[in-house]
């Protein structure tokens, strides 16, 4: 890569776009040698018989800059197209010269041009008529002589062959090595060189002592008499010096340096070689790239002195080295690759880089001198004034307020659901191996969506195939529909505590403006249960009274056929757990009990649902709770606790596992700095051992605690579902609770569904706060002032064996306990009554950092 | 018709300025997740490939945009690079030349496409060999055995013989052919001598008095050189009757131009109709740069139009060179390590 850049002024596809071309393909002459003004004209011909005669020049106005210039010449370059048209053969090869008998006509007196077919030598003329405008001109191609050949042609040169003055003519090589000269008069020789010649390659006529150059198979460069050739039938062929190149020759130029040498240039495929017209070697010089094209020449004249000798080499890797002699003076970096190279006189540019790519891109530039150093130039940026930003974000901000009203919600609400039609069905037939049902959804948008997400949420009973649909693109009124398979979950916490399956939708609409909706399905209990003996002795039990008594029998119309008494198992498909459902027809109540908490809890939301439907509909007068929960066995606590306990040990073993996980990858990022490092010193295999050993320790200690951190993950997974399935069931028993609104409100407060675990604080210890209060209240007995005397927010650390205790305390509420304590209870709630409930706190501020939260409105609460 | 600029220009952070294409402009490939690596890295990006132009926007702020017409370009590679994100990957480097200065741009693929940027090589080679369609050609080879060469889409609809160009002093009689992109003249006598003009160059048809008589005159746009082209058609009434047919295609051309472009990527085109979770990339938006100052870094080089660069011919080196500094000579500039050479 070289610093400097070769500029392009003037550039031109070829109608032939395939890679058509070799070095052959390209020439630059002055077509009409009488006219000094003329400058060089272009020749391109493709393999596939396209022929363009450009006539590049450039605007002469030098107040233009080159960049200008170049913009010119690139955007109006139809008038340099002075002919161009397809042959009907493929071209060879083309030169240029004075092919012809000069005629006393003086618009004859120009160069002609030499078109090589396979196995035609055409010899032309361009004829051009000017017009009034540079569209008006129109060239012509006319036919001097043609020559038929009897063999297929591979190339051919041209030159002064005997020494004649004034004259050019022809010579052809063909594929197999012979070669036939074209004499102006029509008079044509063949010759046969000695040997075989399997692999014609290019070869040049050098004037100074007559002779052609040609490379032999055997990678002898051979020097031929032309007198000896053109009268080869008189004696046998011998060269009469010939030296060994080594290599193929890519190209081949002659030049004449002094009055007594003459020097052949070779481009060979890895070295470029110079030989005196005397058979001596002058230099050869090893190129370390790979060569694509040579361009060689002289600056000065033959009898001067300062003749230089110039090569041109054209590279792959996109560069122009320019030696003199055997000395780089130049490089240049290519704007394409270069399969041909010359040197062309234009007007408004002489000495220009003429270059062809392999797929008739030419392009004709000059070497820039300016180094492209890629330099940013300075940028006038004033600082960020922080001052007039606050004052800008603070309007912003403002705008953005003003602009977002809340009291759309609900309306906005109503239009998503308008917006996007859902309809969903659940189908158990034909369904695949082990699936359990199959959920397949259909809707509709009615505008058009930029993006639509459908999210299954997860419900741990039930596995989805997939559960997160997601279209881009959708048209109004397009239908799209999709389908899941569903399967029963059989992990430890896969038990089934609700029958309902919740769609959310989002979609993001044509103005990027974002909605969500909630879709649910519910799975009949028919197919998730099915009828089993009453059990007796189960751990947990749940009293329920209800006014009025139905009939277990037409509770459970929907699975139950048989007569069923006053005892009715149920059980879980995926489980197996049975719930016992007791009726007591004279005290108007039901038992129910299970052994598994979830089950239990998941049978009576479904009895309760069912006799709320049944009191609505018979006794619509009655206001009162028809349905009420007795109580629950302290059993049911108890295994709250015990969750909770498991799922704060099981938190702060993550938590260790993380801190060590943490600070063994902060050593093995150290370790590998220092191998690295080491690494690059070279250093000895006895110094790499000790480090090794610590990456290799470090990586496996990784390892384990990765391995072991996921296993503490599921774990905890697995209680957080036991723990959020039992406040679950707790929460309903809570709300069916035969308690005062208030006390129901708060305890609702403390047990909510859906547990969320963050990396700083559990969840359980954001619920401490709640609970201190609650069992503060109790222990103040209704005593008003000696509550607000005495509690504070506790600051400390989170205490499992404190929360745990007033947690039962406060839940006792629900246990059979003495009405004596019920009492204490209910009292202590009428404290806060008249005040900010708990409910509303808790509502607005769960899931913020609880301490600081509690602590401001507590002084909200001091100063009502 | 509104001139085309899309191909002919580069434009730096005009926003959304990928919603609007110019009529006839197709969008042929996307490309998700590149990098805008010299101007804006560290954003992912999209580019869109239409029939005229590469155009680049960034996901993470909509400010950034790039858009760099096919014409503009002078060379585009692309190079295996090594990126911190994705191993090994693809960089399009792509070098243009306008009126004005020099751009470099590079794009780094981040996307999980092993193509990379292949669609675009081969759609730009399709923009570099269809100049048919956008350009106005003279005496170029168009013709084989004297009939027209029909580009794919066109529409031959009237061939009439007998017609002068009026363009040298006895005028020249030839063929006339009118397709739905262009119009194309040659002459009878040379087919060497023709015209091809795409509706896309034509500035205005009229006709108009002339020393001939009454002629057709088109006047073609200052990208296809400022002509005024005459043309003679006998009897008048014949004139009349082209001078209709021509201003018709030409209001059709103009509202539904054919630019030539044709790139079929069905193939890769396979998409799915719904995506999936992973295939949304997440935006992170805490890099996001709220000022785009990298206008300049596109800048291939200093280019100063302070300095007038003329052509001179250098002797030493026997080539046409930038005119050198004052107080600068090749030497100066090529042996840096001091005089060695000499000695």
């Amino acid at each position: 890569m070289s610093l400097f850049k070769i500029i392009e002024y003037f550039k031109y596809q070829c109608p032939d776009d395939n890679e058509n071309y070799d070095s052959f393909s390209l020439t630059c002459a002055r077509l009409n040698a009488e006219n000094e003004e003329q400058k060089d004209s272009v020749i391109i011909t493709s393999h596939s018989g396209f022929i363009s005669i450009l006539q590049p020049s450039i605007s002469d106005d030098r107040d233009l800059n080159s960049q200008q210039m170049a913009a010119v010449a690139i955007e109006y370059h139809h008038p340099n197209v002075v002919y161009e048209t397809k042959l009907n053969q493929p071209i060879l090869s083309v030169l240029s010269g004075n092919f012809v008998q000069y005629s006393t006509q003086k618009q004859d007196r120009q160069n002609v041009i030499a078109i090589l077919h396979p196995n035609k030598l055409v010899i032309y003329s361009l004829v051009t008529s000017e017009g009034f405008a540079e569209h008006g001109q129109q060239s012509k191609l006319q036919i001097l002589h043609q020559h038929e050949l009897t063999k297929s042609a591979f190339t051919m040169c041209k030159g002064n062959f005997g020494g004649v003055k004034g004259k050019e003519f022809i010579c052809v090589m063909f594929l197999d090595g012979s070669l036939r000269f074209f004499e102006q008069d029509g008079i044509t020789q063949t010759c046969i060189l000695p040997g075989s010649r399997t692999i014609p390659s290019p070869f040049v006529y050098i004037p100074r002592i007559d002779c052609f150059m040609i490379l032999a198979p055997n990678w002898d460069l051979e020097c031929y008499r032309y007198l000896s050739l053109s009268e080869a039938y008189e004696r046998r062929l011998t060269p009469i010096w010939s030296i060994n190149v080594g290599e193929y020759i890519l190209d081949m130029n002659t030049h004449q340096v002094s009055n007594t040498e003459s020097v052949i240039v070779l481009l060979g495929e890895n070295n470029l070689i110079c030989i005196s017209d005397t058979g001596k070697i002058k230099f050869i010089k090893k190129l370390d790239y790979t060569p694509l094209a040579l361009c060689s020449f002289t600056v000065g004249w033959f009898f001067e002195p300062e003749c230089k000798l110039m090569i041109a080499v054209a590279t792959d890797n996109g560069s122009l080295l320019i030696y003199q002699n055997t000395t780089l003076v130049w490089c240049a970096e290519l704007v394409d690759e270069t399969i041909a190279l010359k040197r062309g006189n234009f007007t408004g540019i002489s000495g220009a880089i003429v270059t062809l790519n392999s797929t008739g891109k030419l392009s004709i530039g000059y070497l820039g001198s300016e180094p492209h150093i890629f330099k940013v130039p300075p940028l006038n940026l004033s600082k960020l004034d922080y001052e007039k930003s606050k004052i800008e974000l603070e309007e912003m901000e403002k705008e953005i307020n003003s602009s977002v009203d809340n009291s759309d919600i609900p309306y906005i609400n109503e239009t998503a659901e308008r917006e996007v039609e859902i309809k969903s069905r659940l189908e158990f037939d034909n369904l695949n191996k082990n699936a359990f049902m199959r959920l397949s959804v259909k809707f509709t948008p009615h505008i058009n969506l930029e993006q639509i997400q459908l999210y299954i949420s997860p419900n741990p009973a039930f596995r989805m195939s997939t559960s997160t649909f997601f279209y881009n693109d959708l048209q109004a009124h397009e239908r799209h529909s999709f389908e899941t398979e569903i399967y029963l979950s059989e992990t430890e916490v896969g038990e089934i505590f609700s029958t309902v399956l919740t769609i959310v939708v989002t979609f993001i609409n044509k103005q990027s403006i974002a909605r969500v909706l909630q879709h649910s399905v519910e799975v009949p209990l028919q197919n998730i249960a099915t009828v089993t003996q009453p059990q007796k002795d189960d751990i947990f039990k749940v009293t329920l009274s209800a006014m009025p008594v139905v009939d277990i029998a037409a509770l459970f119309s929907d699975i139950t056929l048989a007569d069923v008494g006053q005892a009715l198992g149920i059980k879980t498909l995926n489980y197996e757990n049975t719930v016992t459902i007791i009726l007591a027809k004279n005290s108007n109540r039901y038992r129910l009990q299970s052994n598994s908490l979830v089950t239990l809890a998941f049978m009576l939301n479904i009895i309760i649902e069912r006799l709320s439907q049944i009191s609505t509909t018979t006794d619509q007068k009655n206001n009162s709770k028809s349905i009420t929960v007795k109580s629950i066995p302290a059993s049911t606590i108890e295994y709250l606790l015990s969750c909770i306990e498991k799922h704060h040990s099981m938190k702060n073993e993550m938590r260790t596992i993380a801190d060590l996980l943490a600070s063994k990858t902060i050593e093995m990022r150290l370790f590998e700095r220092c191998f690295l490092v080491k690494m690059q010193g070279k250093a000895s295999a006895q110094t790499m051992d000790g480090i090794e050993m610590l990456l290799k320790d470090t990586y496996n200690e990784i390892l384990k605690l990765s391995s072991q951190y996921k296993a503490v993950k599921a774990n905890l997974n697995k209680v957080q579902t036991q723990l959020s399935q039992t406040i679950y069931f707790i929460r309903k028993v809570i709300e069916y609770a035969d308690l005062p609104q208030k006390i129901t409100e708060n305890l609702l407060c403390i047990m909510r569904p859906g547990l969320m675990d963050f990396s700083e604080q559990t969840c359980i210890e954001a619920l401490a706060p709640y609970v201190d209060y609650l069992y503060n209240i109790y222990q103040a007995k209704g005593n008003q002032n000696q509550f607000y005397d005495n509690f504070s927010f506790r600051n400390d650390n989170f205490s499992l064996t404190r929360f745990s205790k007033q947690l039962k305390h406060v839940l006792s509420i629900l246990v059979d306990s003495s009405s004596d304590d019920k009492k204490t209870m209910e009292n202590a709630f009428i404290i806060e009554e008249n005040e900010t409930t708990m409910a509303s706190i808790g509502e607005s501020e769960w899931s913020s950092k609880s301490t600081n939260t509690l602590l401001k409105i507590n002084e909200q609460l001091g100063e009502n | 018709m509104a001139k085309v600029w899309e191909d002919r220009e580069i434009k730096f952070d005009v926003q959304n300025i990928h919603k609007k294409l110019h009529n006839g402009e197709r969008v042929l490939d996307v490309i998700d997740s590149v990098e805008d690596t010299k101007g804006n890295a560290g954003d992912i990006g999209r580019v869109i490939v239409t029939n005229l132009r590469f155009m680049w926007y960034s996901l993470t702020n909509p400010k950034f945009t790039l858009s760099i017409g096919f014409f503009c370009i002078v060379t585009m590679n692309a190079k295996n690079v090594i990126s911190r994100l994705r191993a090994n990957t693809e960089a399009l480097y792509i070098l243009t030349s306008s009126t004005k200065q020099r751009f470099e741009f590079i794009f780094t693929d981040y996307g999980t496409n092993p193509a990379h940027f292949a669609s675009i090589f081969e759609i730009y080679k399709k923009y570099q060999t269809t100049t048919l369609y956008r350009e106005l050609k003279l005496r170029s080879a168009i013709l084989t055995d004297g009939q027209l060469n029909i580009l794919k889409h066109e529409q031959v609809y009237k061939q009439m013989s007998g017609i002068y160009n009026l363009s040298s002093d006895q005028g020249n009689l030839g063929v006339f052919i009118i397709t739905n992109i262009r119009l194309v003249w040659y002459a009878d006598a040379n087919e060497s001598f023709n015209i091809s003009l795409p509706y896309m160059q034509i500035i205005s048809v009229k006709m108009r008095e002339s020393k001939y008589g009454l002629a057709l005159v088109i006047q073609t746009a200052h990208s296809a050189g400022n002509y005024v082209l005459g043309f003679r058609i006998d009897p008048q009434e014949k004139m009349e009757e082209i001078f209709k047919e021509i201003s018709s295609l030409y209001a059709v051309y103009s509202e539904t131009p054919i630019f030539g472009v044709d790139y079929d990527n069905t193939v890769k085109e396979k998409k799915e109709e719904m995506l999936r979770i992973d295939d949304i990339p997440e935006i992170d938006e805490a890099t996001s740069n709220e000022i785009n100052s990298k206008f300049t870094m596109y800048l291939r080089e200093g280019d100063s139009n302070s300095r007038r660069a003329t052509l001179s011919y250098c002797k030493e080196l026997g080539f046409a060179i930038e005119k050198l500094r004052d107080g600068f000579s090749i030497k100066d500039l090529w042996n840096v390590m001091g005089d060695a050479e000499e000695k």
